[in-house]
């Protein structure tokens, strides 16, 4: 276990490295910063003025050490547009994020878990017929869409919600559920397909032999053996859920990294949309480093 | 035991019908079973495949695959009870504690995910309310029992860390730590190579011996058989198509399916894997003719075959189903 935890460090350590030079290396193909920041006609002087300033005259290489360094030590630069270093805007819009990718998540297990397993129990009848139908829809529908849909219906109409902004739980509910019905449809029909395979299973067959009640087996024995593909699916999906959150969070005004990425990017403010890739990369990397060791707790054949 | 001779007899199937509906109507893969099981005797089921040996197992079981499969008439005495009649409650509290079951698949026939020590322990905490030491010392005499080696190390193994052999005598330690009446084994040596197939059988000797479970052995394997056996029934089509001492079946069947089954044996000692196959298809259960089902690969065939039911013939101890059995005598 030991070992595994240094082996797997090291390499989520190399999987950052090579997003940052990816990162880099995107934003500086994709324009010269000194151009782009100061649009219009500007003496050669000037340009060479503010090259200097930020450091962009320095060969590539020395920059993109530079950039590192400072990433490491929590400085990923400052944002040019807000004037404000960019780990200060990361933190200060990661609560919101959070609070938003943790109730999609939390609707996910809370819904697609049962959901599947129900579905399994009660293959072919109309029950199963309707849970397939509908994570096929939540498969289908765009999260933009929907958002809009639940908008118009609940906050436009009914008055039950507000349409956007953070604002208290009320104001999470619209588009926590608009951010999981994708993760809902996924997690729903993998429930339902591991459960599927467990349940024809000898195992199951035999925890059944063995006298144990219908609950005993399906909770102790099934969902538990089903749960191992699950855990590798949610994990997947709350990578995406942090990352998805960029189409909700602009369509209700919440105040998240997602946004503040969109409007980096329209504002070609480079330093800010680096520190959200980046640290959406690390976000990922954590969350897979937890999903192994949460298999190796979940399944005993796994031994690192 | 409490009441006399009859209690000699720990399971009693009569007249049993199981169906399953079908997509081309309906399928009766057991259908008119009887036979009696005796305390301390291994009753072996043979027969081809398909001709029903798994869903009598299973229906005596009552763990029938799906709502689409049912029993739909007879009896299955145990201890004085018809297990057919019992609520579903009920039923839970014979599974695993009067009646047990061993699968054919030791490599997948227990959960991955909890220890030998965890499964050994469900059917002893649900049936014989067993706690704390009590429980792990019943666990542990139960694998010395199987011999497994170093029975209190073992406890804590995963399936995965124990070898084919080694799982089949977990489970079949399982299926024997509550004490039942019956054991049912449904081919419980197909899936396992030669030498650990031997030291299974010299297990279900052992069993045997002791007296004090009667088991149904379900088997492609008339070399276990002759092993293990002193009765044989043989499956054809969904019933019981002969039955008889195993002797008496080898060396004088009286059915002509028997016959053929027989005449087919490899020299005894040879290991075959299937029980080997006779000339013809065995019959679509779905469009069964209403004389013998048999009666489309017989040699001894007359049109009394094809259109009536042949009766059961011969004694108690020996009989079939046959308008025009083989004489005795090869
Ligand atoms: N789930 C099912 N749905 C439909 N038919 C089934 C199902 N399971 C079994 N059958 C049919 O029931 C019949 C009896 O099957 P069973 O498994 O009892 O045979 P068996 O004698 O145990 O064969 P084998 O030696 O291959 O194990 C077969 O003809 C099979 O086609
Ligand atoms: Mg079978």
């Amino acid at each position: 276990m030991g070992q595994f935890l240094i082996v797997r460090a090291a390499q989520s350590v190399v999987t950052i490295l090579l997003v940052t030079v990816i990162i880099f290396a995107v934003t500086r193909i994709s324009g010269d910063p000194a151009e782009l920041l100061i649009p219009g006609e500007v003496p050669t002087e000037r340009l060479d003025e503010y090259r200097a300033q930020w450091g962009l005259d320095d060969p590539i290489v020395v920059q993109y050490f530079r950039f590192l360094g400072n990433a490491a030590t929590g400085d990923l630069g400052e944002s040019f547009r807000f004037d404000q270093p960019v780990s200060e805007l990361l933190l200060n819009r990661l609560p919101a994020t959070l609070k938003l990718a943790a109730a999609a998540m939390a609707i996910t297990i809370v819904v697609a878990i049962p959901l599947g397993v129900v579905a399994a129990i009660y293959r072919g009848t109309p029950i199963d017929t309707i849970a397939q139908t509908l994570a096929l829809v939540g498969q289908g529908v765009p999260a933009f869409w929907l958002g809009l849909i639940l908008v118009l219906i609940f906050s436009v109409n009914l008055g039950w919600f507000p349409a956007a902004g953070d604002s208290g739980l009320t104001s999470l509910i619209l588009p926590a559920i608009s951010l999981s019905a994708f993760a809902v449809a996924v997690v729903t029909r993998l429930t339902r397909s591991s459960m599927l395979d467990v349940l024809d299973s000898e195992y199951i067959k035999l925890a059944r032999a063995k006298g144990l009640s219908e609950a005993a087996v399906i909770f102790k024995h099934a969902l538990r053996n089903a749960s191992i593909p699950i855990i590798t699916v949610l994990g997947l999906q709350l990578g995406l859920l942090l990352s998805g959150s960029v189409v909700v969070e602009t369509i209700f005004n919440w105040p998240g990294i997602g946004r503040l990425a969109v409007d980096a990017i329209f504002a070609a403010d480079y330093t800010v949309v680096q520190g959200v890739v980046l640290f959406g990369a690390i976000a990922f990397v954590l969350i897979n480093l937890g999903v192994d060791l949460l298999y190796a707790v979940l399944d005993p054949r796994i031994r690192y | 035991m409490m009441s006399g001779s009859d209690s000699d007899v720990v399971l009693d199937v009569r007249d049993l019908h199981t169906e399953i509906r079908t997509a081309s109507g309906i399928v009766r893969p057991v259908s008119g079973v009887s036979f009696t099981l005796e305390r301390g005797e291994v009753l072996g089921i043979v027969g081809e495949s398909g001709s029903g040996k798994s869903m009598t197992a299973l229906s005596i079981m009552r763990l029938l695959p799906g709502r689409h499969v049912k029993i739909t008439g007879g009896q299955i005495v145990v201890g004085g009870r018809d297990l057919v009649a019992l609520s579903d409650r009920e039923m839970r509290e014979v599974r695993g504690s009067k009646v047990a079951m061993v699968l054919q698949e030791p490599l997948t026939s227990l959960d991955p995910v909890y220890s030998i020590g965890d499964q050994l322990a469900e059917p002893l905490r649900i049936h014989r309310k067993l706690r704390g030491e009590g429980l792990k010392q019943r666990i542990i005499d139960g694998l010395r029992a199987v011999h497994i080696p170093d029975p209190q190390a073992r406890v804590g193994n995963y399936p995965h860390q124990m070898s084919g052999g080694m799982r089949q005598r977990v489970v079949t330690a399982m299926a024997l730590s509550c004490q039942p009446d019956v054991l049912i084994a449904d081919e419980p040596t197909t899936a396992l190579d030669v030498t650990i197939q031997a030291q299974v059988v010299r297990l279900f000797e052992e069993v045997r011996d002791q007296g004090t479970v009667g088991t149904l052995l379900i088997t492609h394997d008339f070399g276990i058989v002759a092993q293990l056996c002193r009765r044989v029934a043989v499956m054809y089509a969904g019933r019981i198509v002969e039955m008889g001492p195993v002797e008496e079946i080898f060396d004088a069947p009286r059915h002509p399916y028997t016959r053929a089954l027989v005449k087919s044996l490899p020299v005894m000692g040879e290991k075959i894997d299937r029980l080997p196959s006779i000339s013809g298809h065995p019959p679509d259960l779905a469009a069964l003719p209403p004389g013998c089902p048999f009666a489309d690969r017989c040699p001894n065939v007359t049109d009394q075959c094809r259109e009536e039911a042949p009766p059961v013939e011969g004694t108690d101890a020996h009989w079939y189903r046959c308008w025009n059995p083989e004489t005795t005598g090869d």
